[in-house]
């Protein structure tokens, strides 16, 4: 056993801070979620520079070949930022789809472009039904001559409007008593005709989409993967990203719980500061409570990514326990702030509304516990 | 980052476990239960069953060489404690849970050579003399009075919810030595032979059936040698004690033996035409427990892990007590929903679901969130210590 994370990992999380004090403060990450873009191009770059984009991509395809407790990190300090940019979505997501079903030239065409921050990507799993589960796709993929033709909708999909690619799970065959066979992975240009998209305004101002698709033709060799066979890898990776979402909302909750204590020791009422108020640190201490809850969760999900042992039954507690912290923190935190909370100028409102974002992200609590449910065989 | 055991530490518990298994085993448990004994086994049960235990090494796994230990660290304190619970076994004694630490670090050559074996061993057991009817969470303002006498001290006051007071071989106590002093600076820390004239327990009962003490001490003499560490000094020698204590590992032992009761009731037991196991209600109060044992065993793994690189942890410990204690609430509570109107029926009853384990627990667990400094004491220490909140 060891908890610790190592020098270079501490190096690393010292640096991202770093950059992110600089280049995303608090005024920049408002401006960013009003932009129409809702990311800055330019510090995406910054980042593809320092070899974020690809840290945990091997080195033959461009990327740095670190671990996922390295991952981890970048992804707490993301969430305490908190950075909007199309990590999720562009790299992990679309990066990680990439390296399990692509062919050697996909990998080699598409990959290094990816993690240089020089191509974005978006994964198109999601679809009107909402679901993370095979049944809810329904988009269909059919052959005509030489070319695929997809046509259906795809929904909630993030940063889908900048997109130069989309990587689009679509249905090419049924299968009533398994509605994960017959799943297959397409690469898309975002610019093909017959797609059409319009923005969603949600909550966490993280550039949703619906996307239609309307007879849209896929050359041939763009398939990903195998034909019918995609789920597998998909459901893998969307595990994975599910972890270093879980650390993206350890870092959130932390950072929350930060910054109320830190009212809370300025805040004078009564001649005294609110932090020394009973009730007021009982809630703290509840809140560091589900705060370490979240990021020990996460941690140990990491861990066994890296260690190369089974991980589905602790990405799904994680993700449970994540969801509900990060909401309960943000909330209780607001109840620190009093009044002046309920205004955007202070900060607890960017993390509050994404706690609600990422808990729908993935499958939220009451998804993840019937998950842990059928791992412990129930 | 790594948060699994290593191959030596998953052997050991699986050593452990079969150790457990067998000593509880239906054939060696029959017709030993006593339910007025808070073990639920008659006294005799349990003082052999920690003389084995002892015998094996297990006791003192974590202990320094020098002590007679096997100095193999906090990972298998922590699993001692967790199989111990687990198999509901009354091995591991405040001797070895609060005791042993502070006399390691306070104790004379001669009280660590007379005790530390023997507790080692398993052969003498101990109870705790802190708590006084006008000291509980002010545990400072404690006031039965030890004075010097000659050679001796002569303690004179009230105890109050000292756990096993009439069965213990010695008391681990805290009294008053110095009353004109500040509160914190006129405590001392000693042990007291329990078969000392003038001591005389009386049962507290409790709701959950088992007997439970207050004790009375009328001019207990106690040789001056037996106290701990410095004169005046013990209450900072309590506060180290007491940070062991929080450390306590045991509580997921318990629910993990109480989640598996309740699972395999689940998977057995139909309503509406289904095991209740299908029910999504059940199913997502049984993964919530599930999932809460999980996390409770990530902060125990960091409370050892941090003990084992020599830090102390502090609010960490705290965070766990209350995890642990909480969690025993929520199970027992959520487990006798489950069961519905069996939920209530006691271990007499041949009707009663996992032999009445969850409305006992029910009232058990109340002790949990009070005991060892209340949760209420934990959160302000969790607040003040973690974070800096102001006083
Ligand atoms: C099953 C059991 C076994 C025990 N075994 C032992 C033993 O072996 N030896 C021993 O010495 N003692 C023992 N105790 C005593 C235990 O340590 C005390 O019960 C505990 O410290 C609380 O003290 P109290 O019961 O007097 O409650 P009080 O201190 O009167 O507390 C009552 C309530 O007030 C709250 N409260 C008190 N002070 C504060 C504060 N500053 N801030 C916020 N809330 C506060 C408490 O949290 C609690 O909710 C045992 C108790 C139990 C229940």
């Amino acid at each position: 056993m060891d908890l610790s994370f190592n020098t270079e990992q501490e190096q690393l999380r010292q640096d991202v801070r770093a950059f992110l004090a600089q280049e995303c403060d608090r005024a920049v990450v408002r401006e960013l979620e009003e932009s129409e873009l809702g990311y800055s191009p330019e510090m995406w770059k910054k980042m593809a520079g320092r070899g974020w984009l690809g840290l945990v991509f091997p080195e033959a395809h461009g990327g740095r070949g670190k671990g996922f407790m390295d991952l981890v990190v970048l992804m707490e300090e993301f969430g305490r930022c908190p950075c909007p940019c199309p990590y999720q979505t562009g790299v992990l997501q679309s990066g990680l789809a990439l390296l399990e079903l692509g062919s050697e030239a996909q990998k080699r065409d598409y990959l290094p472009r990816i993690l240089g921050g020089d191509l974005r990507f978006s994964l198109c799993l999601t679809e009107p039904s909402a679901s993370y589960d095979p049944w809810g796709v329904q988009v269909r993929g059919m052959t005509r001559g030489e070319s695929w033709v997809l046509n259906g909708a795809k929904m909630f999909i993030q940063y889908a409007a900048s997109a130069d690619y989309y990587l689009v799970v679509a249905r090419t065959r049924d299968n009533d008593d398994d509605p994960s066979d017959g799943l297959s992975l397409f690469l898309v240009d975002a610019r093909s005709d017959g797609i059409s998209r319009t923005p969603l305004v949600t909550i966490a101002d993280d550039k949703q989409c619906e996307i239609i698709f309307d007879q849209v033709l896929v050359p041939r060799q763009n398939l990903v993967g195998p034909l019918h066979q995609a789920w597998p890898a998909v459901r893998k990776v969307m595990t994975l990203c599910t972890i270093a979402m879980c650390a993206e909302m350890a870092g959130g909750t932390q950072a929350a719980l930060e910054y109320a204590v830190e009212y809370s020791k300025h805040r004078v009422q009564f001649g005294r500061p609110i932090g020394s108020f009973q009730a007021i640190q009982h809630y703290a201490a509840n809140m560091l409570t589900d705060s370490d809850a979240a990021r020990l969760s996460a941690y140990e999900a990491a861990s066994l990514v890296d260690a190369g042992e089974p991980y589905e039954m602790v990405a799904s507690q994680a993700k449970a326990v994540c969801s509900e912290a990060y909401q309960r923190v943000t909330a209780t935190g607001h109840q620190i702030l009093g009044g002046l909370g309920f205004y955007k100028e202070l900060d607890m409102q960017l993390w509050y509304r994404r706690a609600k974002a990422m808990e729908q992200f993935f499958g939220d609590a009451d998804y993840h516990r019937e998950r842990v449910a059928q791992l412990m065989g129930l | 980052m790594d948060f699994r055991f290593n191959e030596e530490q998953v052997a050991f518990q699986q050593e452990i476990r079969a150790f457990f298994a067998e000593e509880m085993a239906p054939e060696k448990t029959e017709g030993r239960g006593e339910r007025k004994e808070m073990y639920g086994y008659d006294l005799e049960f349990e003082r052999a069953l920690r003389r084995k235990t002892g015998d094996r090494g297990y006791l003192g796994v974590a202990w320094p060489e020098e002590y007679g230990g096997q100095a193999k660290g906090m990972f298998y304190q922590a699993i001692l404690g967790y199989e111990a619970a687990y198999a509901a076994a009354p091995a591991v004694d405040i001797g070895v849970s609060i005791v042993a630490a502070p006399l390691m670090l306070f104790g004379t050559p001669e009280q660590k050579e007379f005790f530390l074996p023997k507790i080692l061993k398993g052969e003498i057991n101990f109870c705790l003399g802190y708590s006084e009817p006008g000291a509980g969470s002010d545990l400072a303002s404690l006031e039965t009075r030890a004075e010097i006498d000659g050679d001796d001290f002569v303690i004179t006051g009230q105890k109050i919810f000292t756990t096993g007071a009439h069965k213990a071989d010695y008391c681990w106590l805290a009294a008053r030595t110095d009353p004109e002093a500040p509160k914190h600076k006129g405590i001392s820390l000693m042990i007291v032979d329990m078969a000392s004239p003038g001591i005389t327990p009386r049962p507290l009962w409790t709701i959950a059936g088992w007997r439970h003490n207050e004790m009375f001490l009328d001019h207990v003499r106690v040789p001056k040698t037996n106290l701990i560490g410095e004169l005046h000094r013990g209450w900072y020698q309590v506060a180290t004690a007491l940070d062991f204590e929080r450390s306590g590992f045991a509580s997921y032992g318990t629910a993990q033996r109480g989640l598996e009761k309740l699972v395999a009731y689940c998977k057995q037991h139909w309503r509406n035409g289904r095991p209740l196991s299908k029910d999504p209600l059940v199913r997502a109060k049984l993964a919530q427990v599930a999932i809460d044992i999980s996390v409770g065993l990530r902060f125990t793994k960091l409370v050892a892990w941090m003990q084992a690189e020599g830090q102390v942890p502090s609010h960490e410990a705290s965070v766990n007590k209350i995890w642990g204690s909480e969690l025993l609430r929520r199970l027992s509570n959520e487990g006798m929903r489950v069961l519905g109107l069996y939920g209530g029926l006691d271990a007499e009853s041949p009707h009663a679901p996992a032999g009445g384990w969850f409305p006992h627990e029910y009232l058990h667990s109340l002790a949990g969130t009070i005991g060892a400094g209340s949760n209420e004491i934990q959160r302000n220490v969790i607040a003040q210590r973690g974070l800096g909140m102001p006083r």
